[in-house]
């Protein structure tokens, strides 16, 4: 398994983050003028049930312009019964003793009122390690990856990273090292408290200051006797953080609150023990104590973690206020949530691409090849509003589509004869052509794939199960490729920024784990064909549990006597699955769009939100509506006019850097196979590929084992791992090397048998070659002003040739050739 | 490489108020400072390691004046001193404290004025948390420890409650374990310690002679010298120091205290003649002290973890060590030369022993078996019985006929001397820290988890008595399993009998139960009729 840095990375700098920087100096906000309409309280109701509950209050005005504002840290709280509940002046009621209490509120000159009900708030219940230890010790960081929960532990002291196994926890607390961190008969004593109070040193420094809440609760727990994790102890079944979404303007601060359901139907604020992260600390920026901060603006979420659980808040801090937002057509419902979410937001689109742009854009986005010179002319010439719509329908249906979409599921599907032998390769390769040639619906592609089982050298689709080989590797595949969803973290613990247990990772490759891969004997000796067949039995078992049920993310246990899979499959392609549609068009948007509505494209879950939650579940409702109809989704996605803008920043939508709202279209660098072809394309050169007839096109190589420095350099994946960022657009020396220095390209402009060669050949008037040279690379004719500065270009040279093969290098070296715009 | 990763905390915010008017001290200003910031990798601890501490320790007012390779203060002169520029240091790869929040100007001004002022000392606050001894016993303990006894009063005999089997709960927990049990040479005393705490047991009468609490910390292990005039108590604060002390069992007064160990100690052994004293440390080295100058002979840093046992042979000529590095260490004791390293464990060695013959040596740990070596030739002779789980103690009969081990399977489990064939497993019902055999070989004792002190009789495996020594009020309690008991008045006075959960007249009770002589009896092994209840 490889753990990709990125997410290591991520990790650590989670880790940081609690650590709190001192703030540097930020905006204020100024409160709302118009007047205060009224106070809402959240929660609306507080029911307390047992010793030591507590709940957070915050306080939310409601302005007449609409505006809300968090009130909480100005609001003054009392109780009208202090021996049931006590409130301090932050808002937090605490329980004291059984009865109802009425906690009174009042805020910019109103007031409002929320009750709490209490109930056997003196009963003696001893500090529970999973619901109350475990919680602090996650929130003082002690068990984060770059502290003890780190593999090795740290200054010989381990526990399971961010809390997933309290079993261990507890053991490693009170018994490791022979008992040495705690004293139960003099809990004060313990080092336990002693170093992240920092009575003795630590090398994590303070982290419990001495008596604080946090403290105390360790300090009690022991004083309890450190009763263990009960076998039965609840798990964390659903978090909620109030408020979920707010719109803010920068400076503006919003108490956030936090409220845990466990398994057995209680119910707590968590607060004061969630972990508070901000995604993107430019825009937004959290407190440990759920604090937020608005900075910048742009959209951004708080992420909240608690028992192994996630929820996140959604911070929007619109770029501009538009009071009348202009008329933006609406070419279709893609283009209606885009603009629902601009108008939040206030940002304002491009305007439409030309003709020339689009052409040359759709050609690539849809086919990975540049579009011919005659089609270009007769596009821009021909008159009809609909030509657009005419010109994708007429994309879509070229034979180069199957070329092209079958490269990239061969990169999603690691098709590669090091792993599948040669004959594995082009049988799984010639299955994904067919299945996009008779546009197979994804659904059943996704099934047919799944529940593959023969020989690899027959039965193309068998192959997805020699790329890996183990039911973990199989899982963890199927969960990247057709959920979008990385588990690998849960293989040896509780996914650090979702909700996936070891449990639900074990219960995954349950479904493939009866699966077995053998020699044949027909083959066997020359051709290592591999046989992927069922066994009657054999169950998954998970490190710390023993054998699980097989069951889906997020679904029931479920069996199959005959394939397991199918039960999977089934549940995958089901027309409710919460992943599948939306993996695939978030997918396929990312490739058109330059950028996915997630991003990264494969790494969907509940802490990367999309920048356009409702286009997305729009899209994939719509992908699901026409059953998974490849060709329907992009042919929506090209339609739309988003897909059709300009790719140049305006006043109204530079402020999105990185275009995450999609107000323009997203600049893109070719890739290694599209510049490959588009270099033969523009020079007339047919570049050979080792073990494939003269003609193939690099879109058209059944895997990247074929040899090629150039597009090696420009970014081929080796397909070695399941991830879209095996494929890179990163700019790097060589590439600038090999286009202006390398003789790979003089030697493709000069070819004997090249455009340049052909058109001197035909006497064509150099006015013509030069459009003709514009025409094939950069799918646009000259403008006036280019064809004189080309034209004298080309008749100062020494020879006309040198002047006509010095213009197609530096129309070949152009960043609008480079890039698809 | 340096740490980075070692964070350095939150907050300095607080440090600003704190900023005094008066001139700045080491003890009142300083230090705190320091500990929040520098002494993490600056301490005396890793003076040693350069990789973490640079040579510099931090972490007491003279090892500030001493320095590292150069003074890092120049007293008066504060723009001159290493100390300053190192916080003041643009690039943050550099800067101290490494990877950490930098100073707040406030503090870095207080350390200039403290320079600058002369770079006083102070007087020291009254009590360190971190360095007394005991603290006193906190008023409140409400859990309860409860004994359980086979003895059933006859229907009638205590009220109407249906009969059922007597217990006797304290509110006394939790209790802290007891992790070290040792008799005396001549058998009549036991010596029981748990944390910041030494029980003395007479076994003549099953009373305590003496409670020893000036000792630091949870007391992980017990020796009597040969002779029996010593007793040496291995203790000490968990990442801080180690503590060992020696007391005159004549008069139980201290006779000595010997510092040096930075981490707790956690095992001891006298040589056979009396005159050394091995002890094992958490700070990763074993010591052998000269008894009568008190001085450290030797300091043995072969192991790279934590040093679990030690143990002398019979000839006093070498010693075996075992640590959480995974080995057991076979040393020359008179030069500190290394002979034989007993490796291939793949986790900790907690326990090792040396036979009486001085022909075998046993280990084990978390890997439980017992792994019996020769130390002539350093071979392993052989794996077998272990306890599925962590052993925490193995020790030698002083015949060498039997051997006990005390596991983490809540058992003691008693071998053959002579080829470590299994004979019988103690179930004492929590898991168990220490062990020790009489030196008639009749009598086995048990410290364990739950705070317990059980005797057993060697050769029928039968539970005699049950020990408790409470800090509060020093209570005590000696209970068979029968239901006779002797205890202290405070707890014949607190403690309340049960029988199916109701209680019962505790006087009426006493009055059946509280039998020291039978108590007595018991520890000498008789067998003892059951507790009759008159009507």
């Amino acid at each position: 398994m490889t753990h990709r840095p990125l997410l290591w990375t991520l990790g650590l700098a989670a880790a940081f983050v609690g650590a709190g920087a001192l703030p540097a100096a930020e905006p204020v906000a100024e409160a709302p003028k118009a007047p205060l309409r009224s106070l809402t309280l959240l929660p609306p109701s507080i029911d307390f049930d047992g010793p030591r509950a507590e709940q957070h209050v915050v306080v939310i005005g409601e302005y007449a312009d609409g505006r809300r504002w968090d009130l909480t840290r100005e609001a003054t709280f009392s109780s009208g019964a202090a021996k049931v509940a006590t409130v301090d002046g932050l808002g937090v009621v605490r329980a004291a003793g059984d009865g109802d209490a009425a906690i009174n509120v009042r805020a910019a000159g109103q007031a409002a009122v929320v009750l709490a009900k209490v109930r056997h708030a003196t009963a003696e219940v001893p500090v529970s390690f999973v619901r109350e230890v475990v919680p602090v010790l996650t929130k003082a960081g002690c068990n984060q990856g770059a502290c003890h929960g780190a593999a090795l532990g740290r200054g010989g002291f381990k526990l399971s990273l961010l809390g997933y196994d309290p079993a261990f926890d507890h053991k490693e607390i009170v018994q490791s090292a022979e008992g040495r961190r705690v004293v139960l008969s003099d809990p004060e004593r313990s080092i336990l408290l002693q170093k992240p109070a920092l009575v003795m040193e630590h090398a994590g420094g303070e982290r419990l200051p001495a008596h604080s809440a946090a403290y105390e609760t360790l300090r009690r727990w022991l004083e309890d006797g450190a009763p263990e994790p009960e076998a039965t102890a609840p798990a964390v079944t659903t978090l909620v953080v109030w408020p979920a979404k707010r719109v803010m303007v920068p400076g503006e601060r919003q108490q956030l609150i936090v409220r845990a359901t466990w398994g057995d139907g209680r119910a707590e604020d968590v607060t004061a023990t969630a972990r508070f992260d901000a995604l993107n600390d430019g825009v937004a920026s959290v407190t440990p104590a759920g604090l937020v901060t608005a900075k910048a603006r742009g959209e951004t979420s708080v992420m909240i973690r608690f028992g192994g659980q996630v929820a996140v808040a959604q911070v929007t801090l619109p770029y501009t206020r538009i009071d009348k937002y202009p008329d933006v057509p609406a070419n279709n419902f893609i283009d209606e949530k885009l603009i629902a979410h601009w108008k939040d937001l206030g940002l304002t689109p491009s305007p439409l691409c030309a003709d020339e742009e689009f052409f040359r854009r759709v050609h690539l986005d849809a086919l990975g090849t540049l579009p011919g010179a005659a089609e270009v002319k007769a596009f821009l010439a021909d008159k009809d509003p609909d030509k657009r719509k005419k010109a994708i329908d007429k994309v879509l249906d070229r034979p180069e589509f199957v070329d092209y979409w079958s490269l990239k599921w061969g990169d999603l599907l690691r098709i590669d004869r090091d792993a599948l032998q040669e004959k594995g390769m082009w049988s799984f390769y010639n299955w994904v052509r067919a299945a996009l040639r008779d546009n197979k619906p994804v659904d059943e592609f996704a099934r047919d794939v799944i529940t593959a089982e023969g020989s690899t050298f027959t039965d193309g689709p068998a192959n997805y199960y020699r790329t890996a080989n183990n039911p973990l590797d199989w899982s963890e595949t199927t969960a990247q490729v057709f959920l979008g969803v990385r588990i690998q973290c849960a293989r040896c613990h509780h996914h650090p920024f979702e909700k996936w247990s070891q449990d639900d990772y074990y219960g995954l490759s349950a479904f493939f784990v009866r699966l077995g891969t053998k020699s044949s004997q027909e083959f066997g000796i020359f051709g290592a064909e591999t046989v992927v067949y069922l066994r009657p039995s054999g169950e998954q078992s998970q490190p710390r549990k023993g054998v699980v049920k097989p069951h889906p993310l997020d679904g029931p246990d479920m069996d199959d006597p005959f394939d397991r899979r199918r039960k999977l499959a089934e549940w995958l392609t089901a027309r409710d699955n919460p992943f599948f549609a939306r993996n695939i068009v978030n997918r396929f948007w990312g490739y058109t769009m330059g950028r996915g509505l997630v991003e990264p494209l494969d790494d969907m879950r509940a802490t990367n939100p999309a920048s356009n939650p409702e286009l997305l579940d729009a899209l994939a409702a719509d992908f699901v509506a026409h059953k998974y109809d490849l060709k329907h989704l992009l042919r929506t996605v090209l339609n739309s006019r988003a897909y059709q803008l300009s790719s140049l920043k305006t006043e109204g939508n530079a402020a999105d850097a990185a275009n995450v709202q999609h107000t323009r279209y997203t600049v893109k660098r070719l890739t290694a196979e599209q510049l490959a072809d588009a270099l033969d394309f523009a020079t007339g050169t047919r570049e050979k590929y080792q073990g494939l007839p003269l003609g193939t096109r690099a879109i058209q190589l059944p895997d990247t084992k074929v040899r090629s420095f150039l597009l090696d350099t420009f970014g081929r994946p080796p397909r070695q791992i399941t991830c879209e960022c095996e494929r890179t657009a990163q700019p790097n020396i060589a590439q600038a090397l090999h286009l202006l220095n390398g003789d790979f390209l003089n030697k493709k402009i000069a070819a004997p048998t090249g455009r340049v060669e052909g058109l001197l050949k035909a006497k064509v008037p150099l006015t013509d070659v030069v459009e003709e040279l514009y025409l094939v690379t950069l799918s646009r004719p000259p403008q006036p002003g280019e064809t004189i500065k080309a034209l004298d270009w080309i008749k100062k040279a020494p020879t006309e040739r040198e002047g006509v093969e010095d213009l197609l290098w530096v129309l070949l070296n152009r960043s609008e050739f480079l890039f698809n715009h | 490489m340096k740490p980075s990763l070692y964070l350095v905390g939150i907050a300095l915010v607080a440090l600003a108020s704190l900023a005094p008017a008066a001139e700045p001290t080491y003890w009142q200003d300083v230090r705190p400072v320091l500990r929040k910031n520098c002494t993490a990798c600056h301490n005396a601890k890793h003076v040693r390691d350069v990789d973490v501490s640079g040579g510099l320790a931090l972490d007491s007012y003279d090892a500030v004046l001493k320095g590292g390779k150069e003074q890092v203060i120049r007293v008066g002169k504060s723009a001159d001193s290493p100390l300053i520029k190192a916080v003041l240091i643009d690039d943050t790869e550099k800067r101290m404290p490494l990877a950490a929040t930098p100073l707040t100007a406030e503090t870095i001004d207080l350390l200039r004025r403290w320079i600058d002022g002369g770079a006083k000392e102070g007087t020291k606050p009254e009590s360190d948390p971190s360095t007394i001894a005991t603290s006193a016993p906190r008023p409140t303990r409400k859990l309860d420890v409860t004994l359980s006894t086979s003895a059933v009063p006859p229907k009638g005999a205590l009220g109407p409650a249906t009969p059922g089997k007597l217990e006797l709960t304290l509110k006394a927990g939790p209790l802290a374990p007891v992790a070290a049990v040792v008799f005396s040479p001549d058998g009549k005393l036991l010596a029981a310690g748990s944390y910041g705490r030494v029980t003395v047991w007479d076994l003549a009468t099953a009373k305590p002679v003496k409670v020893l609490t000036n000792v630091l910390g949870a007391v992980n292990d017990l020796r009597f010298s040969p002779d029996g005039t010593l007793l040496a108590v291995a203790g000490g604060q968990p990442s801080a120091k180690g503590d060992l002390r020696l007391y005159a069992v004549a008069d139980w007064k201290l006779v000595a205290s010997l510092g040096g160990h930075q981490d707790v100690v956690f095992s001891v052994s006298f040589s056979p003649d009396g005159k050394r004293l091995a002890s094992a440390s958490f700070d990763k080295t074993v010591r052998v002290w000269d008894v009568a100058s008190r001085k450290t002979e030797l300091t043995l840093t072969g192991h790279s973890d934590f040093v679990y046992a030690v143990a002398f042979s019979p000839d006093g000529k070498w010693l075996v060590s075992a640590s959480k590095d995974r080995t057991v260490k076979l040393v020359d004791a008179a030069t500190g030369k290394g002979r034989f390293t007993f490796s291939g464990m793949e986790q900790d060695v907690l326990a090792v022993a040396v036979s009486p013959d001085g022909k075998s040596v046993v280990s084990s740990g978390f890997e439980s078996g017992l792994h019996w070596w020769n130390p002539q030739t350093g071979e392993r002779v052989r794996v077998q019985g272990g306890h599925g789980v962590a052993v925490h103690e193995v020790c030698f009969s002083k015949d060498g006929s039997l051997v006990a081990s005390a596991g983490g399977d809540q058992t003691v489990r008693l071998w053959q001397g002579k080829d470590g064939a299994p004979l019988r497993a103690l179930a004492v019902g929590s898991v168990v820290y220490a062990t020790a055999i009489s030196p008639d070989a009749k009598r086995v004792a048990s410290g364990s988890f739950d705070g317990l002190v059980r005797l057993w009789d060697a050769a029928s495996g039968r539970l005699l008595l049950r020990l408790l020594s409470l800090p509060a009020g020093d209570d005590w309690l000696a209970l068979t399993p029968e239901g006779y008991a002797a205890s202290s008045p405070g707890v014949a006075s607190a403690g309340r009998w049960t029988m199916g959960g109701q209680a019962m007249p505790a006087e009426a009770v006493w009055k059946v139960l509280g039998q020291p002589e039978s108590v007595a009896k018991a520890v000498r092994g008789e067998a003892l009729a059951a507790p009759t209840f008159g009507k």
